[in-house]
């Protein structure tokens, strides 16, 4: 037990050592965790009223974003599979940064949403043994809840422990970690599917009612997860000392070559289905795309996002755009934003426009909204970069029980 | 892979070092950093802002309403009887009328004698004490054009001089209170449910507002509390229900209850008696003689949506 | 003996008297047994069938503007039922339904009482009570009086279990314009804020 608090002290105590550059980032984040506070306090004193929503588009850039991270949480499953089910000894090396940016991804989502309710004193409500209620097996919100701390408290546990045994010297026993390994690998895939089924299930907004919906979650997540990752060794590789190989990075190509012209197909897909018959389930997209009864908005985001994915798409296709390492990284760019928009402002919001009974209320996020998700984000990252300083302190040796004041 | 590091980004990292020990002191040590951090987050913590309202033990440990005894109600009841003084200056009643047995309400609505005058709507906001600052209100009336029911092409926000206006026909629209809710479903935290008679109720109290439900209603009929609701402290009506008609706090669902507080007494929702024209019905399905089961029975009946498999207790007829 | 028949002559007869005075005002007592309940409640004849049962019809005599008619309409001289355009008084009158305006069978007195303004007349010569209205209009809008009687048409209020009022046609579809005038609206919701 003092083994262990001790271990905590010191992973707080190296995470905040570093150098200028670490500094100079951390600093920014909790400046914007901070402007992010106090944007949030203010909308917890006079209700969502400070922000751009309505009763007809009742859910926003939170929502938007909690769907799009949901999707980065369940790309972890893309480095567990061959690190634990293949025994990809280079992938092995770097999964529990794959799994810290798995939990740090779910934290965010859980952040955005409890931001975005009414009444966030409430979430007790939520939680079974403490006096909630869950409305199972009807609600999938209620399922997302379930599925959701699972995968939480999964991703909490296994890269902990590996790190800890590590950080103490020994080899780590299998069945502390591996079975909930494989549970995890489930979960991955089922938080995605769940998220995706609450809008899918909804038969009321005919945008979402598609069977569509949970393939594309799982196309746009595998394509946006490795381009993140990639990023991130990428990064790790530049700024730290550990040494990412490059099996890993190819590997994440080679997910992205798949993933992302399966995500562009879909999109055709559901592009055809609804605008072809012209029929009035169609009007969500037909707004979307085209423009409604003169509402444009969203037209100027969708078409730029496609183009991005295309040029994503495109880059990714070809081996000689591939091979070269700038463009690839403008790929992976191209990529995370361009799937962004389509996720958020491309699936979200058109499923309120127009409302069921045919009204066009359209919405854009002010700047308090925009302020609350770049700060929960900025919050993520900063989770993010802390628990990465420590794991890569500890994998490269420089942390460890032998050498604790490093 | 190589990583070459680029004269550029060796300056980048000197310019970005230099501001660093800027902010920190010129001893940017782990120490002063962490000051710089302590300072921030407890200025922010310490400095004078508009105080969050204390809640108390009871009200965050309040159970949800299927779960209360008697007694729970009791004191519940006049708690929230004391808030609204508190915060409205008006002495109200909060009652909770049970269902009564061998009752399933109908509600019918008359699409040949509706013009789209909205004394239901005035009426209900009355009733029901919904606020007015944002403004919200269960019924919407649509207007449609003679011979198109589609809901893109209809008109909320039709003001002519009088009404009904030539060429259109007028569908008022609320909760449908339907026999297979899909709100119902959705609702996470089992805040809204059905009831014995057929009415879907909300428990203001238990109600997270995260508003999926309103993103499963296809008749746009829950309406969200995005502030706390204004009301004029003379239009409130004090004799109120819990689950219905009493002054919603800020951040939860709210929707028509068929006038719960009124039904279960006997008497008609305020929406029927308001309407000038008798264009709405009200009464007991499960009674045969009623005028809603001969209604049934007799006139060309119809339900908006049908085909979602919502099956609602709002009827709309001609004759 | 004379004696005691004349006292039986007197007592059959004071018998027979004693018990015709008992029973001739029961006889007549028997006419006047208690209403039922329905025509208590309503305004009408009691062999009445065209109301709510166990609705009241608010009686529409308490809001018409000129009633009694008798305190004009006095005397024989008063009363002119020829068909023509009215210029000195009821000026408000439109003819319905219009087009029985030309017949000249169809005119006032196929629904007002010729010699007793007080009163309405059915096709079949009976009087009502302008409180009847009701079966008047019901003579040719037959659909609309069975939904009215069983409540399907018109305005009830009351209670939806128990007892209700239900106005008489007249209180909405005046008797020379019955067609229901168009109303100014309640003022439209606010378009939310973006």
């Amino acid at each position: 037990m003092r083994n262990y608090l001790n271990y905590w002290f010191n992973m707080v105590r190296y995470s905040l050592k570093g150098s200028k550059i670490y500094y100079f980032w951390v600093g920014l984040l909790v400046l914007m965790i901070a402007w992010g506070a106090i944007v949030y306090y203010h909308q917890l004193v006079h209700g969502l009223i400070v922000t751009n929503m309505s009763d007809q588009v009742s859910w926003g850039l939170g929502i938007s974003n909690f769907v799009y991270f949901v999707g980065v949480a369940a790309s972890a499953v893309i480095l567990i599979y061959p690190a634990y089910v293949n025994h990809n000894e280079d992938i092995k090396e770097v999964v529990i940064l794959g799994e810290q940016l798995a939990f740090v991804a779910i934290l965010m989502c859980l952040l955005f949403i409890f931001t975005d309710i009414g009444r966030p004193d409430r979430f007790l409500h939520l939680i079974p043994f403490f006096g909630g209620r869950l409305n199972l097996p009807g609600s999938l919100l209620a399922w997302d809840v379930i599925v959701f701390n699972v995968y939480l408290i999964l991703n909490l546990h296994i890269p902990g422990y590996l790190l800890y045994v590590k950080y103490r010297g020994r080899e780590p026993r299998w069945y502390w970690y591996l079975p909930l390994v494989f549970i995890s690998i489930f979960f991955a895939i089922s938080i995605h599917t769940v998220t995706a089924f609450l809008l899918s299930g909804l038969g009321s907004r005919y945008f979402w009612h598609t069977s569509l919906m949970a393939p594309r979650f799982l196309a746009s997540a595998f394509s946006v997860g490795p381009a993140i990752l990639y990023l991130i060794f990428f990064a790790a590789n530049y700024f730290t000392k550990l040494n990412v190989k490059n099996t890993v990075f190819e590997y994440l190509k080679n997910v992205m070559r798949f993933t992302l012209p399966i995500n562009l197909f879909f999109l055709l897909c559901e592009f055809f289905k609804e605008i072809y018959p012209a029929t009035h389930h169609g009007a969500s997209a037909q707004y979307l795309f085209f423009g409604f009864k003169g509402y444009h908005q969203l037209t100027w985001f969708i078409w730029p996002a496609i183009l991005m994915n295309l040029t994503a798409t495109l880059l990714v296709s070809f081996e000689r755009f591939r091979n070269k390492q700038l463009l690839f990284i403008i790929a992976c760019h191209l990529c995370i934003v361009g799937l962004w928009v389509e996720k958020g402002m491309g699936l979200i919001i058109p499923g309120f426009i127009p409302s069921p009974l045919g009204e066009i209320v359209e919405y854009s996020p002010n700047l308090d909204e925009i302020v609350l998700s770049l700060a929960i984000t900025a919050l993520g990252a900063l989770m993010f970069t802390l628990f990465a300083k420590v794991t890569i302190g500890i994998l490269t040796g420089e942390l460890s029980q032998k050498n604790p004041k490093a | 892979m190589k990583f070459v590091k680029s004269t550029f980004s060796e300056k980048m990292k000197k310019r970005v070092g230099a501001l660093v020990d800027k902010v920190l002191g010129k001893s940017s040590s782990r120490r002063s950093f962490l000051k710089q951090l302590g300072l921030v987050v407890g200025g922010l913590a310490l400095a004078p802002s508009k105080p969050l309202q204390a809640m108390s033990w009871q009200e965050f440990f309040q159970k949800n309403y299927k779960e209360l005894t008697p007694q729970d109600k009791k004191e519940i009841f006049k708690r929230l009887e004391r808030q609204t003084k508190e915060k409205y200056g008006v002495d109200v009643t909060i009652g909770d009328p049970p269902p009564m047995d061998g009752v399933e309400y109908g509600y019918f609505l008359n699409l040949s004698k509706c013009n789209g005058n909205r004394k239901c709507v005035e009426a209900c906001v009355k009733e029901n004490n919904q606020s007015r600052d944002p403004q919200i209100q269960y019924i919407t009336v649509l207007e449609f054009e003679n011979g198109d029911m589609n809901f893109n092409k209809s008109n909320k926000y039709y003001n002519p001089d009088l009404v009904p206006e030539k060429g259109k026909f007028y569908v008022p629209i609320s909760c449908q209170q339907c026999h297979n809710p899909p709100c119902v479903k959705a609702c996470p935290v089992e805040a809204t449910w059905k009831e014995k008679d057929g009415i879907v109720v909300i428990d203001y109290n238990w109600c997270i507002g995260c508003r999926y439900c309103q993103a499963a209603c296809p008749y746009e009929a829950r309406k969200f509390n995005f502030a706390t609701p204004k009301i004029p402290a003379e239009e409130i009506n004090p004799k109120q229900a819990y689950l219905s008609n009493r002054i919603r706090p800020k951040g939860v669902m709210e929707k028509c209850t068929f006038c719960l507080q009124r039904v279960r007494e006997g008497r008609y929702p305020a929406c029927l008696e308001a309407c000038p024209t008798g264009a709405r019905k009200f009464g007991n399905l499960l009674d045969p003689k009623s005028e809603v089961s001969q209604i049934l029975r007799e006139k060309r009946v119809l339900v908006l949506k049908e085909e979602l498999g919502t099956q609602p207790r709002f009827y709309y007829y001609f004759d | 003996m004379a004696n005691r028949m004349r006292r039986k002559k007197v007592f059959f007869v004071s018998l027979f008297l004693g018990m015709g005075l008992i029973l001739i005002p029961l006889y007549f007592a028997q006419g006047a047994e208690p209403k039922s309940a329905e025509s208590q409640k309503s305004t009408q004849a009691p062999s009445n069938t065209d109301v709510p049962p166990g609705d009241e019809v608010i009686k529409r005599t308490r809001s018409l503007e000129m009633y009694p008619c008798h305190e004009c309409h006095a005397g024989p001289a008063d009363y002119n039922s020829h068909k023509r355009e009215l210029t000195k008084e009821h000026t408000d009158f439109v003819s319905h339904p219009t087009q029985r305006k030309e017949d000249p069978a169809y005119g006032c007195q196929s629904c007002h009482q010729e010699k007793r303004y007080d009163r309405l007349r059915l096709a079949t010569g009976e009087e009502i009570t302008f409180n009847e209205a009701y079966r008047l209009c019901g003579q040719c809008h037959g659909t609309q009086l069975e939904d009215w009687k069983k409540n399907i048409h018109g305005r009830r209020t009351g209670f939806w279990n128990g007892a209700g009022k239900i106005d008489s046609c007249t209180s909405c579809h005046p008797a020379h314009s019955p067609q229901f005038k168009p109303l100014k609206p309640f003022p439209p919701p606010l378009k939310p804020r973006r």
